[in-house]
């Protein structure tokens, strides 16, 4: 009987995560190139019950058992976000559409081969380096030009090149006088290119890309895996545009609604097993 | 708390600056020579929940650890010195800038820049009207010579000088910034030119009151805002402004470059980002009501 309210516990704890990520999401409904997480629960490891306290030969086994239940892990949905024109030289948007060849993935990324394999669509991102020197990765392409020149996403961090070093616009030279070529080369007004192109990375496993806060990812892993996107198999960049968030607002207005439901009809079984063991303790055997 | 009460307020402060930055924007809708105010979001900090490696089951995608947000904050705050529309005025002291830059400004014995060309005639005791802004602040020019070309001193550099046109004449001002005393005959001297920035790295510049701009760190200036209309070029003539695609109009001024449409689409934006995230803090709250609700 115990098990079970600490079953109903583990379903609102749950549903908790639950509400907070859609509350993240919608949080960020208006944040450039903002990925939809999606919250996903698992049962607990299942657990095998069998009648005791019988004789040897009537022992019976009752069957699986799941005592409860966990947010085991908080996923972005990589789909792709709308282009928002804004004319401002220094918005870039990134059309990733990596193809992978002999693979067809669905809308959301996946990909599941006649033998059961599971693979992921790769993901390109534009690589950035924080003040500390660290490499990250984001999709929120609104930079911005500092005094020193350097190119910098939205918190700051520097915007790095095909050589890997932070993009600095030469003294004198406006972001506003430079194009962006099909390579990811900027250019100026002569088609004479200004420094080595922006580094966009190729991530193979976007699953293994960890949230980082201001708008920024970490890899978790061997930073190996990530190479340099190829602007031939499907990324595209584009100047004065920026990827808007891929937040369904409908979509999560029901999740949240959805969320607080199942949060209440687990508090109403504790409530249940509240009441079943108020019998059992204060009602059974009372005499008088 | 309910961390998605947190969330919430988070945002919703968030979502409240940008409102006022577009209130902002939209007030000054009329201001001669306002720049607007852009902004932009990102999302706030994260935090990890931690997990036992137990839980690296199979078929989990991500790496371990439950990653939560904490809401969304404005970044990115700049201005947008895009082209603003002209309006003719007849006002001889009304000058309107085409193109990338700024005038300079004496405010104070500081360098300031100004894109409000509502300048005005002011008499000083020594005869003539000076030239200043509408809050008196004298614009900077270099000295010129009678042909209208810049005055050089021994080692090429420039003369400062300011514009004082003298009684019975009038204020003219060619494309190139070059200011001239007119008198009713037609006959033209020319009085200097006005010094001219263009706008290298918008990010510098630092709106302070009375539509001004100040560089903060002073040794930057050229980086940020470089000085054009008096340099020559490899033959010895004079690179004019024209060069950097910049002209002054006199007679016109410029109205702010805020964009009405785009600022109530914001506000509609906004609205709806604000109510989303206020449903999902009462939501939040009827959580906690509901957990308070197990012993009742």
């Amino acid at each position: 009987m115990i098990r079970g309210l600490h079953t109903a516990a583990a379903g609102m704890i749950t549903e908790q995560r639950k509400h907070d990520t859609i509350t993240n999401n919608i949080a960020n409904i208006m944040t450039p190139g903002y990925k939809q997480t999606h919250a996903v629960a698992r049962s607990f490891p299942e657990i095998m019950l069998s009648l005791t306290g019988v004789s040897e030969d009537q022992k019976r086994q009752i069957g699986g058992l799941n005592a409860g239940v966990f947010a085991e892990e908080s996923i972005a949905v990589y789909a792709q976000g709308t282009l928002v024109q804004t004319g401002r030289s220094a918005d870039f948007a990134i059309v990733s559409n990596i193809n992978v060849p002999g693979v067809t993935f669905d809308a959301s990324g996946k990909s599941v081969s006649a033998n059961g394999e599971v693979s992921y669509q790769p993901q390109a991102m534009f690589t950035v380096e924080t003040a500390g020197g660290e490499r990250r990765y984001t999709r929120g392409g609104q930079f911005s030009v500092d005094t020193e020149g350097y190119l910098r996403a939205s918190g700051g961090a520097y915007v790095l090149d095909a050589g890997g070093a932070r993009y600095q616009l030469p003294a004198g030279v406006k972001i506003d006088d430079l194009s962006l070529q099909a390579d990811g080369q900027l250019a100026d007004a002569n088609g004479a290119a200004i420094g080595q192109p922006l580094l966009i990375s190729r991530v193979d496993q976007p699953y293994q890309l960890v949230r980082d806060g201001n708008g920024l990812f970490r890899y978790e892993g061997d930073e190996a895996a990530v190479t340099a996107a190829n602007f031939t198999d499907g990324v595209e960049v584009r100047q004065g545009y920026y990827e808007a968030s891929n937040v369904d607002a409908a979509q999560a207005s029901v999740s949240l609604m959805a969320a607080q439901r199942a949060y209440e009809a687990n508090q109403v079984i504790v409530k249940y097993y509240d009441q079943t063991l108020n019998k059992a303790v204060n009602e059974i055997g009372r005499m008088g | 708390m309910n961390p998605s009460i947190i969330n919430a307020m988070n945002t919703m402060g968030s979502l409240q600056r940008r409102l006022d930055i577009v209130g902002e924007n939209m007030a000054n809708m009329d201001t001669v020579g306002y720049k607007q105010r852009t902004t932009s979001f990102e999302d706030l900090l994260y935090n990890a929940k931690q997990q036992s490696e137990k839980l690296q089951l199979d078929g989990r995608l991500s790496p371990q650890n439950f990653n939560q947000g904490w809401g969304a904050k404005l970044a990115n705050t700049g201005l947008s010195f895009t082209q603003g529309a002209f309006k003719e005025t007849g006002v001889p002291s009304d000058l309107a800038i085409e193109g990338n830059a700024l005038f300079e400004v004496l405010a104070d014995g500081e360098r300031a820049y100004t894109r409000a060309g509502t300048f005005k005639l002011s008499p000083t005791n020594a005869g003539g009207s000076l030239l200043t802004t509408a809050e008196g602040y004298p614009l900077a020019a270099v000295q010129v010579n009678p042909a209208g070309n810049v005055v050089r001193g021994a080692n090429g550099a420039v003369v400062e000088t300011q514009i004082v046109v003298p009684v019975g004449t009038r204020m003219h001002i060619d494309a190139n910034g070059t200011v001239y005393a007119q008198k009713a005959n037609g006959e033209a001297t020319p009085l200097g030119r006005l010094r001219m920035r263009e706008i290298v790295r918008a990010d510098g510049l630092t709106p302070v009151n009375n539509h001004l701009f100040v560089v903060a760190n002073a040794a930057e200036t050229e980086q940020i805002v470089r000085s054009i209309g008096t340099e020559l070029d490899a033959d010895g003539n004079e690179i004019g402004i024209g060069a950097y695609n910049v002209a002054i109009r006199q007679g016109f001024l410029e109205q702010s470059n805020v964009d009405i449409a785009a600022s109530m689409v914001d506000v509609l934006q906004m609205q709806r980002a604000y109510q989303l995230a206020a449903r999902a803090l009462s939501s939040g709250d009827a959580m906690m009501g509901i957990a308070n609700a197990i012993r009742s």
